[in-house]
């Protein structure tokens, strides 16, 4: 049994991995917000070689507000409309995986927070996250 | 009337809601972790008719571990939830507080799922944890209304505005014959949240005190 195993909510779309993140971060971008629906965007970075993707994905391609104008493509479930991860064209080696769909509270925690003008002010600061 | 505008990632899919919501709430169920992606998801529930839906959207039924129907409705293009309906409250239609992109929308009142919390999140100790009423629930399922009654009064003292508990514990005051403490205890619950009125009106734990004058002024 992998390590870690991340589905969308009917289960089409999977990724599986024996590996921890090197990464987990929270953002509290706009454009997080929206894709979640909620306070922020929970992502796990792992290696390309590092995970195992099962199931038909749709793709939705957005820039980054950033200064570098990166494009980031998130792949979603056709079915149920879960985005279970997404990729850079830029950075082929790296697969970014939300943590939701792990569907496990004991995955590693957030140390790093991006956006955190957004943030809404009711949603604490972990303190799992490194002072800014 | 304040009106918010909710859309998806790309902006094909918005929804347009006039008025403060009636109930925001936070979960930690799994099922909600999957489908946002991240930690908990935000919605916030607004009467059918003071919300108008435009553009294309997808649905997926799920039925939830207390056995009710929901149907989450997507963009096609992005993916994106915007907006639930649930069979039980069919009136009302909850929207994903994320897509209205505004980090000053109001606050949840309650967490519910508390089980499933992710130990690193902060949630303040304003917004209404349902761990609370947890404690109790196995004595409510037992028919032990009296000592539900009585152990609440210390749980209310220490969270003396947390509706959903004072709902509760008035559901159990109603079935012990505690009509004075029901009403009390359900008045301060509607102050705080004024959808527990609708929810009230359909309750059979309040049947046996339904006909009191002070229970009709309240619920009407």
């Amino acid at each position: 049994m992998a390590a870690h195993e991340a589905a969308c909510s009917c289960g089409q779309l999977r990724v599986e991995t024996d590996h921890d993140p090197f990464v987990v971060s929270m953002c509290h971008c706009l454009a997080c917000q929206r894709r979640t629906g909620t306070a922020f965007g929970l992502q796990a970075g792992f290696t390309a070689d590092q995970v195992q993707i099962a199931g038909a994905v749709s793709d939705y391609v957005r820039i980054s507000d950033e200064a570098d104008e990166k494009e980031h493509v998130f792949h979603f479930c056709p079915e149920c409309g879960g985005t279970v991860f997404y990729t850079e064209p830029d950075e082929p080696g790296l697969i970014v995986v939300m943590v939701g769909a792990f569907a496990d509270p004991s995955f590693p925690a957030p140390t790093e927070a991006g956006y955190e003008s957004r943030r809404p002010p009711w949603v604490g600061r972990p303190s799992t996250i490194d002072p800014a | 009337m304040t009106t918010r505008e909710a859309a998806c990632s790309c902006g094909q899919l918005r929804v347009e809601a006039t008025g403060d919501p009636v109930r925001v709430s936070m979960c930690h169920c799994l099922a909600c972790q999957r489908r946002s992606g991240s930690a908990f998801a935000i919605q916030a529930r607004f009467p059918t008719d003071r919300v108008k839906i435009a553009c294309r959207f997808n649905d997926h039924v799920r039925v939830s571990d207390d056995g009710d129907e929901r149907t989450f409705h997507f963009c096609p293009d992005c993916g994106s939830t915007v907006f639930y309906t649930a069979g039980e409250m069919s009136d009302l239609i909850a929207i994903a507080v994320g897509a209205f992109a505004d980090p000053s929308f109001p606050p949840p009142v309650v967490s519910v799922y508390e089980s499933r919390r992710h130990p690193w999140v902060v949630v303040p100790e304003t917004i209404e944890s349902d761990a609370v009423w947890e404690s109790l629930r196995p004595l409510y399922e037992a028919g032990e209304y009296a000592e539900v009654a009585d152990r609440a009064r210390e749980l209310i003292g220490a969270y003396p505005d947390y509706s959903e508990l004072l709902y509760n514990v008035a559901c159990c005051e109603s079935r012990a014959g505690r009509t004075a403490d029901a009403i009390d205890h359900l008045r301060r619950a509607i102050a705080r949240q004024a959808l527990l009125r609708t929810f009230a009106a359909g309750d059979s734990d309040f049947d046996p005190i339904r006909d009191e004058p002070a229970f009709r002024e309240l619920v009407g």
